[in-house]
């Protein structure tokens, strides 16, 4: 018989959340007792764990999130895969470089200079609130949060809940030798399931001493979730490190490299976690002649119908198969090229357009909920993408930088990741880098972040810790602020 | 009034359309589309690029190509704006008509933005002959001299299409009309915006229909309405000597307001000549310039002749054969409408069903359901 996890994530109650927040301080001081080394060689244990196929929490996990979160089994292995990855403590002490005294700081004063240190305390209590589709983000908050000490509580959606207390269980299951450290790093972070609407997230959110707010997910959400913050006093507000929505864009240049190269790796992109994930292209720029622009959306289609077997998506909607349909007409009308599978399944869409891209009008036609969301925005498509032929890198870098200027795209913060395949890579970056975007990668690995990366744009360490700074005499302040001014008008007694 | 309006105004008062064999009705169909294409291609520039784009000439153009320009009702919600008081009508808008009109608007009842959807004067003429002509039609009663009981508010003539096109209608081809329901001029329309929850019954004028010595007597209601009159287990109405019940708005979800329940419910209760009155369902939508009626007791909807539809799959969105069990979304064109192309993808699922005792055709539409289109999806991250 198939063993499936056995139970479903209940509501956290008030009383649970209370005495929660009741101990946090006794465990935050018995984490910081564990020098950062000793919590690196507990992570890479975990990581060994983990990086098994047959490790039975990652299998059973394959069944469980696929069955609830809809994505496919190859869709959810693949993104098991990566926990080994980011339980790498060489990745994870890269994020301390950058701390004033560099990792070891955490531990202790770090003196430098002449008679300068800094020691790297934690913030206190981090609250995670995160929506939806990947569980990947917590754990990397998670394991940030437990190396510079700090208590997290983390609240998911249901589906990640079970996924993220099945890594906080693996901790159990470490050699003796490592065993006390990981009760103590295990304890120090508690995955908690709340209704937006009940007691205990308001508590959680209006009273509970939190010191960092770590916000992943949609507009709405943030929206209902500030305004309870905001009935805090302002000295009781915690810091807030808000990741999301955000979305991806690419950048393709006709003669950068091979088309079927960049056609799969643009493809792929767009498969990765059908084209949910703020990394995920949404719209891309073609530089180039026309007649290569067709046969370049043409080679994308023909991947994309290649993924629709090897990486399936989870299964549509009516709705969504209905606002394809509509939105496919509606770009034909338009006079854009549509491609789509030969059994105009609504499984993937191209839209190959001109100069201006034309799908707005199908998204805008399609309409809004209720709640003024457009029914057909950026996450809720199944892997479409608008392919727009422009006349210059730097026509493709403005239609970039004027994304969410588009109504369509108004929930979303900013464009995350760039993709791009053109001919001169490093004239390319040096523009990026002013237009707005957290990122620009190589198309084909969007998703994919390297040990050096920082988390969009800020350093999760530097987020969650606060700087200690001491020194010893006043001599050092005549030797290395500006000697002059303070000569002229500093009086030392 | 322009040619084109002309036309189909003509065409409203044309009974003969309904004599049509279905071989006739394919000519007579496919002239009336390509003299609409033309049309629209020169009242709109949009519709002339659309049609443009989707490689069709007016001239040579097959019947179904219309459809190719099928808008969903979504797109025409929204909240009103500019000189027509519309929102996504105004960008296929056909400013070639007399000035003035109406704005007919959606009962508001589903919670998304209304469907707003202007009318010049020459389609609110041309609405009220096609809608009551068609239901003289599929009844075979005359309207002159019969009594109407509006369970619809008299303001619902100026914004609503079953008003506008309905009551005014019946108005048209000399019937009387009493309105038994009535605004609540107590309730803020502010603090509750849909004006079916702040209508009251004029028992008075109820009284006054019941009392009657008319020989036909119509019941004009919706699901929701006839079901509430009949749960008062004293309601016994006579409606003459051929009066019927006519209803519409769907049951909303509501199994009991279903047409088959009323039936039920009606049986004995409300009479013509000592029988069970005959009850006729109409699907009528605000974007619509026609009406679909069963025919008396029936569940099968029957399109006008002058209505071109296909049914379309639901996986593939590729239009159907049209033969009887096809089953998928129903698309349709109105020619008559000469403010805009009226061509519209419904959102109702439908099945083509055999009927009988129509000369145009051998198939009717039985509705299944409505095809979500609330699906939600709001931006994560990950």
């Amino acid at each position: 018989m198939k063993k499936v996890l056995p139970r479903e994530k209940t509501q956290t109650t008030l009383d649970e959340i209370i005495s929660i927040m009741q101990n946090t301080q006794k465990k935050r001081q018995a984490l910081s007792q564990i020098p950062l080394e000793r919590k690196l060689e507990v992570i890479n244990e975990l990581g060994k764990l983990w990086s098994s196929p047959d490790y039975s929490r990652r299998k059973l996990l394959i069944e469980f999130c696929a069955e609830q979160t809809g994505y496919s089994k190859e869709m959810v292995k693949m993104e098991l895969s990566f926990v080994p990855i980011m339980l790498n403590p060489e990745s994870l002490l890269n994020h301390f470089n950058q701390l004033p005294g560099g990792p070891k700081s955490i531990d202790r004063n770090i003196w430098v200079n002449k008679g300068e240190c800094f020691r790297n305390l934690p913030k206190g209590n981090i609250f995670v609130v995160g929506a939806g589709n990947s569980f990947a983000p917590h754990l990397l908050t998670t394991l940030i949060s437990l190396l510079t000490n700090n208590f997290v509580i983390l609240r998911p959606s249901q589906s990640n809940c079970i996924a993220l207390e099945e890594f906080k269980e693996s901790f159990t299951e470490l050699e003796s030798e490592y065993s006390s450290t990981a009760r103590i790093m295990s304890e120090a972070f508690e995955v908690v399931y709340t209704g937006h609407d009940s007691p205990a997230f308001d508590y959680l959110l209006k009273e509970a001493e939190i010191n960092v707010f770590n916000f992943w997910g949609g507009k709405r959400a943030l929206d209902a979730i500030l305004e309870k913050i905001n009935v805090r006093s302002a000295l009781d507000r915690p810091s807030f490190v808000i990741n999301g929505p955000m979305v991806g864009m690419a950048v393709i240049q006709e003669g950068s490299d091979n088309l079927e190269t960049i056609a799969r790796g643009l493809a792929y992109d767009i498969a990765l976690f059908d084209q949910k994930l703020c990394s995920s292209p949404v719209e891309a720029q073609f530089v180039g002649s026309e007649e290569v622009f067709y046969q370049f959306a043409q080679l994308v289609g023909e991947t994309l119908e290649i993924f629709r077997f090897t990486l399936p998506q989870r299964e549509l909607d009516s709705a969504t198969i209905r606002n394809t349909h509509i939105a496919r007409k509606t770009l034909q009308r338009s006079g854009a090229k549509v491609i789509m599978p030969k059994d105009h399944a609504a499984d993937w869409t191209v839209i190959a357009s001109e100069k201006n891209p034309n799908l707005d009008v199908a998204v805008e036609a399609i309409g809004k909920t209720p709640h003024g969301t457009y029914l057909f925005n950026a996450h809720a498509r199944p892997r479409l993408i608008e392919i727009v032929r422009v006349d210059s890198i730097d026509e493709a870098l403005n239609a970039v930088r004027n994304l969410n200027i588009r109504r369509q795209y108004k929930d979303v913060m900013r464009v995350q990741s760039l993709g791009y395949s053109v001919k001169n890579s490093l004239e390319f970056i040096k523009k990026t880098s002013e237009i707005g975007v957290f990122r620009s990668l190589p198309i084909g690995e969007m998703n994919a972040r390297t040990l050096l990366e920082p988390m969009d744009g800020i350093n999760l360490a530097i987020e969650f810790t606060r700087t200690h700074y001491s020194r010893r005499s006043s001599k050092v302040v005549k030797s290395v602020l500006v000697p002059q001014r303070l000569e002229d008008n500093v009086q030392f007694s | 009034m322009n040619k084109y309006a002309k036309k189909m105004l003509e065409l409203s008062n044309d009974i003969t359309k309904y004599e049509l064999s279905p071989t006739q009705l394919v000519e007579f169909q496919l002239g009336l589309v390509r003299e609409a294409l033309e049309y629209f291609a020169n009242a709109n520039d949009l519709i002339k690029k659309e049609i443009e784009n989707l490689g069709i000439d007016p001239k040579t153009a097959k019947t179904e190509d219309i459809l190719l320009l099928a808008r969903s009702s979504d797109e025409f919600r929204g909240q009103p704006s500019g000189k027509y008081g519309i929102a996504g009508l105004a960008r296929i808008l056909c400013r070639n008509t007399t000035e003035g009109g109406k704005v007919f608007r959606s009962s508001g009842t589903g919670g998304k933005g209304p469907v707003l959807i202007y009318r010049s004067p020459e389609a609110l003429e041309i609405g009220v002959i096609n809608a009551m002509g068609y239901m003289r039609y599929i009844t075979g009663i005359d309207l002159k001299g019969a009594l109407v009981l509006s369970m619809i508010p008299k303001e619902a003539t100026e914004f609503m299409a079953i008003g506008g096109f309905g009551i005014k209608g019946y108005e048209y081809f000399g019937a009387q009309i009493v309105y038994g329901m009535e605004v609540n001029p107590d309730i803020d329309p502010k603090e509750v915006p849909v004006i079916w929850h702040r209508l009251r019954p004029v028992e008075r004028k109820i009284g006054q229909f019941l009392a009657s010595p008319a020989k036909t007597k119509i019941l004009f209601t919706g699901n929701a309405g006839l079901h509430g009159m009949l749960q008062n287990p004293n309601l016994k109405m006579y409606l003459g000597e051929n009066g019927y019940v006519v209803i519409g708005g769907g049951a909303k979800g509501n199994p009991a307001f279903k047409t088959s329940n009323l039936r039920k419910l009606m049986k004995g209760r409300i009479l013509v000549n000592g029988e069970t009155a005959p009850l006729y369902d109409v699907l009528g939508l605000t974007e619509s310039i026609n009406i679909l009626p069963t025919q008396a007791n029936g569940e099968v909807l029957i399109p006008p002749p002058t209505m071109v539809y296909t049914i379309l799959d639901m996986d593939t969105d590729m239009p159907m054969e049209l033969v009887e069990g096809a089953e998928g979304e129903w698309v349709y064109f109105n020619p008559q409408t000469p403010d805009f192309p009226e061509v519209i993808r419904t959102g109702d699922q439908m099945k083509l069903v055999k009927v009988e005792g129509i000369p145009w055709t051998d198939f009717g539409l039985k509705h299944i359901q409505r095809i979500t289109t609330q699906g939600e999806q709001i931006f994560g991250c990950g």
